[in-house]
C-alpha cells in the first residue's frame, strides 16, 4: 500500500465497544475509510451521528457481501457470536470461511480476541501461555485463531490474529468501572507492584497497530496489543486519577501467593490453630515459657491476618506477553491523555448536534 | 402455607433463563408446568435446563385453563393479544417490564385484573438503597433535598434483540428500556406524590431515544423536588443519583449493592457511609431480587391484598414515561 493511499477496511462487529470504538477513531482521523456491517438496525444512529458508512448484514444479498468485501484492503473482525458456548466455536468457523474464502492476496484479514486467548484461568495474575486453555474462551479463540490461519494459507490471504490487552478508551465500559471505583473508594488496593506491566491498550494506540499491519509494517503472525512501552500499573491509575480529577489512596499491596504444597512447620501450625483451645488447656498450660512464645506469634500472626483482610478494588492481568508484540504509536500517558479528550469532545458534540431540544 | 400456584410462561428469552426460572423452580409454593414462545430452540432450550414442559403457542388458549399465574415476558408491542387471553381465563398475571407507556392503556390493563392479581417486573424497588435512601430524607439528617440529579450512561450499542429498534415493539429506546428501573425507584424513594416533565432535549431516532437530558419537578407530600436526569446508551457517565441536600451532597449508585458517599457542598472529600440495615433482608444479586418479587407477588395472591409488586403502585412511573416521551 502506498504511504498516500488511506485504507479501506470493513468492520464486522462494528457494534462492539471496541469495533464501534475504532471505526470512530481511524475515521475522525481520516487514517481509513470505514464501512461497518451491523447485525440490526440498532446501533444505526450511532454511526448516522458519526457519518460511518455502514449496512445492515441481513439487507445484503451474498453477492452484495461478496463486493463489499472485495472493495476493502482489510476486514477487521471484531466478531463474537452469542449462543451457548458450544455453538460458538463452528459459527466462527463458518463466518471466518465466507469472509476468507471470497478475499485475495492484496487483503488483510484481522481477527480479534482478547489476551484470555493465553488460555489462563479465570483469577490467574500472570499473563503467560497456557498449552491447554483453562477456560472456554480462551479453548474457542485458539481454535478459532488456527482456523483462521490454516484458512488464510489455503486462500492465499494475510492473517493476523491480534490478543487485545484491556481495552481503555472513553466508550469503554472499563472506563465507568474505574471511574466508579475510584470515585467511591477511600482506599484502592491493587494486586501488584507500582511498577509492575499491566496489559492494557488504548483505542488509538490499537488503531496506529492496525495502520502498520496494513501499511506491512509487521508480517501476518499473532500479536498481543499492548500500549508499547508497556504502561505500569502506577501509570494506569495515574491516567483516570489525573484525567477525571480523582484522589483515592492508591494502595499497592501484592496478595500473598498460597503455596501450592505446605511445609512441614506450616502443616503443624495449620494443625495447632485447629485445635489451639485443646493445645492451650492441656499442653501450653503445663509450659508457661513456650505458652508466652507461642502466645505472642499467634497475636502477630492474627495481626497480619486483619491486616490482610481487605478487598482489591480491580484484578489486572500483570507480566509481560510471551507472542510477539506492535510497537504501538502515540502511547504515552500524555499522548493517550490528549487523543482520548480530543475524540471525546468530537464525539459528545456530534451527539448534542444531533438532538433536538 | 400458601396454595402451590400453577405457572405457566410465555417468552423464553434471556430473562426467563437467567433469573425467573431460577426462582420459580426454588419457591415451594410454585410449580411451572410449562413453557411456550415463537423461537422453539429457546424453548428448547430451557426444557432441558429447567425440566419445563414445552407447549405449543398455538394451544395456548387450552394450556391457559389449567395454570393459576401466567408470567409474561415477550416484548412490549407483542403482548396485547396474550393479556387480553390471560385475562379471559382468570389467571394471575406477571409481566415484565415495560408494562405500559401511557397512563391509560396502564388504567386499560389494569381493569383487566385484581389489583392484586397484576404484578409489574420492577424487581430493584427490592433493594436496600431505597430503603436506605427513604430514611435518610426521613430523618432530616442533612437538611431538606433541594435537588436530584440521576445520571444512567453506559455505552452499548450492541444488539440481540433487533425488536429494540423497533418503536411498535419496544415501546420506546433506552429510557423505558433500562432507566425505567432508576425512575421508579426514585418514585420510591421521594414518595412521589406528582411528577411533571419541564425540559427535554433528546437523541432519538423513529422514537426510539439514545442520548436524553430531561428536567422537572417530582412532587412530595410538603415540598417539590426539581430533577435532572441524564440517560444514555451512547456515551459512559459517571453513574449514579446526586441528591443535593440543605448541608451536604450525597451521590449513591442505585444498584443491589448500592454505596452512599457524602460530601460537604464546598468540599471535595468524600466519606462513606456504611448501611445500617440488615443486609439479609434485601436481595444481594439482581437475580435474588426476582426472588422478592416473586414472593411478594404470591404473597399478595395469598391475601388478596395489592402490595409492592402490584401494577397499581407503579402508575405514576409509567406517567412519568408518558410525559418524557411526549418531548423525545
Amino acid at each position: 500500500m502506498s504511504e498516500a493511499k488511506v485504507p479501506k477496511l470493513l468492520i464486522y462487529g462494528a457494534s462492539s465497544q471496541v469495533g464501534a470504538s475504532v471505526a470512530v477513531f481511524l475515521s475522525q482521523k481520516k487514517i481509513a475509510h470505514c464501512t461497518c456491517l451491523l447485525r440490526n438496525a440498532n446501533s444505526s444512529v450511532f454511526f448516522e451521528i458519526n457519518q460511518i458508512p455502514f449496512h445492515i448484514a441481513t439487507t445484503l444479498s451474498d453477492e452484495d457481501l461478496k463486493l463489499l468485501i472485495q472493495s476493502h484492503d482489510a476486514i477487521l473482525d471484531f466478531t463474537y457470536p452469542a449462543g451457548q458456548a458450544n455453538i460458538i466455536l463452528n459459527t466462527i468457523k463458518e463466518n471466518m470461511q465466507n469472509i476468507i474464502s471470497q478475499m485475495n492476496c492484496d487483503q488483510q484479514y484481522f481477527h480479534m480476541s482478547s489476551i484470555m486467548a493465553y488460555g489462563f484461568p479465570d483469577g490467574e495474575k500472570d499473563l503467560k501461555h497456557y498449552k491447554i486453555p483453562r477456560t472456554s474462551y480462551g479453548y474457542i479463540k485458539r481454535k478459532a485463531e488456527l482456523f483462521a490461519k490454516k484458512t488464510g494459507a489455503k486462500y492465499n490471504v494475510p492473517i493476523y490474529n491480534f490478543r487485545l490487552g484491556q481495552i481503555h478508551g472513553f466508550l469503554q465500559s472499563v472506563n465507568t468501572s474505574y471511574r466508579g471505583k475510584l470515585f467511591s473508594n477511600t482506599n484502592i488496593y491493587l494486586d501488584g507492584q507500582a511498577n509492575d506491566k499491566v496489559n492494557i491498550i488504548f483505542i488509538n494506540s490499537l488503531c496506529y497497530a492496525i495502520i502498520d499491519c496494513i501499511d506491512n509494517k509487521y508480517q501476518p503472525n499473532v500479536y498481543t496489543l499492548i500500549n508499547y512501552p508497556q504502561w505500569t500499573l502506577q501509570e494506569l491509575y495515574k491516567y483516570y486519577t489525573n484525567t477525571y480529577e480523582l484522589n483515592p489512596n492508591i494502595i499497592y499491596q501484592p496478595k500473598l501467593r498460597e503455596k501450592k504444597q505446605g511445609n512441614l512447620k506450616e502443616s503443624i501450625l495449620k494443625l495447632a490453630k485447629r485445635y489451639r483451645p485443646l493445645l492451650e488447656t492441656y499442653v501450653l498450660f503445663r509450659l508457661p515459657l513456650l505458652y508466652k512464645k507461642v502466645k505472642g506469634k499467634f497475636r502477630q500472626t492474627s495481626f497480619n491476618d486483619v491486616k490482610n483482610q481487605f478487598e482489591y478494588t480491580d484484578f489486572h492481568i500483570l507480566g509481560e506477553p510471551s507472542t510477539s508484540i506492535i510497537k504501538t504509536k502515540c502511547s504515552s500517558l500524555k499522548e493517550v491523555a490528549y487523543s482520548e479528550e480530543e475524540m471525546e469532545k468530537l464525539y459528545i458534540s456530534a451527539i448534542e448536534n444531533s438532538s433536538n431540544g | 402455607m400458601s396454595a402451590t400456584y400453577k405457572i405457566g410462561i410465555i417468552g423464553a428469552g434471556a430473562i426467563v433463563e437467567l433469573a425467573h426460572l431460577p426462582v420459580l423452580k426454588t419457591l415451594k409454593n410454585v410449580d411451572v408446568k410449562w413453557i411456550c414462545d415463537i423461537n422453539v430452540d429457546n424453548c428448547a432450550l430451557l426444557s432441558s435446563m429447567y425440566n419445563v414442559n414445552v407447549i405449543d403457542i398455538n394451544l395456548l388458549d387450552n394450556e391457559l385453563k389449567n395454570i393459576d399465574i401466567c408470567l409474561l415476558t415477550i416484548p412490549y408491542g407483542a403482548r396485547p393479544a396474550y393479556i387480553e387471553k390471560i385475562s379471559n381465563n382468570n389467571c394471575a398475571l406477571y409481566v415484565e417490564k415495560p408494562f405500559a407507556i401511557n397512563s391509560e392503556e396502564h388504567l386499560t390493563i389494569m381493569k383487566k385484573f385484581s389489583a392484586h392479581k397484576l404484578a409489574v417486573g420492577y424487581q430493584r424497588r427490592y433493594f436496600q438503597i431505597i430503603d436506605e435512601l427513604k430514611n435518610i430524607i426521613e430523618d432530616n439528617i442533612y437538611g431538606q433535598l433541594k435537588k436530584i440529579s440521576l445520571f444512567e450512561g453506559n455505552f452499548h450499542i450492541k444488539g440481540n434483540k433487533s425488536y429494540l429498534s423497533n418503536y411498535k415493539m419496544a415501546g420506546g429506546g433506552i429510557i423505558i428500556e433500562s432507566a425505567i428501573h432508576a425512575l421508579d425507584q426514585l418514585l420510591l424513594i421521594l414518595e412521589a406524590k406528582d411528577v411533571t416533565v419541564e425540559n427535554v432535549r433528546s437523541l432519538a431516532k423513529d422514537k426510539i431515544d439514545y442520548d436524553s437530558f430531561i428536567t422537572g419537578q417530582i412532587r412530595r407530600q410538603n415540598t417539590s423536588i426539581s430533577y435532572e436526569l441524564s440517560i444514555s446508551n451512547l456515551r459512559n457517565f459517571n453513574n449514579g443519583l446526586y441528591m443535593e441536600f440543605e448541608n451536604c451532597i450525597l451521590k449513591c449508585d442505585l444498584s443491589v449493592e448500592g454505596t452512599i458517599s457524602i460530601k460537604a457542598k464546598n468540599s471535595n472529600r468524600w466519606y462513606n457511609m456504611a448501611p445500617v440495615g440488615n443486609r439479609s433482608n434485601y436481595p444481594s444479586s439482581i437475580n435474588e431480587s426476582f426472588k422478592y418479587i416473586w414472593e411478594d407477588f404470591i404473597s399478595a395472591l395469598d391475601s388478596g391484598q395489592s402490595n409492592n409488586s402490584s401494577a397499581s403502585n407503579s402508575i405514576l412511573t409509567t406517567n412519568w414515561i408518558e410525559q418524557i416521551y411526549k418531548n423525545v
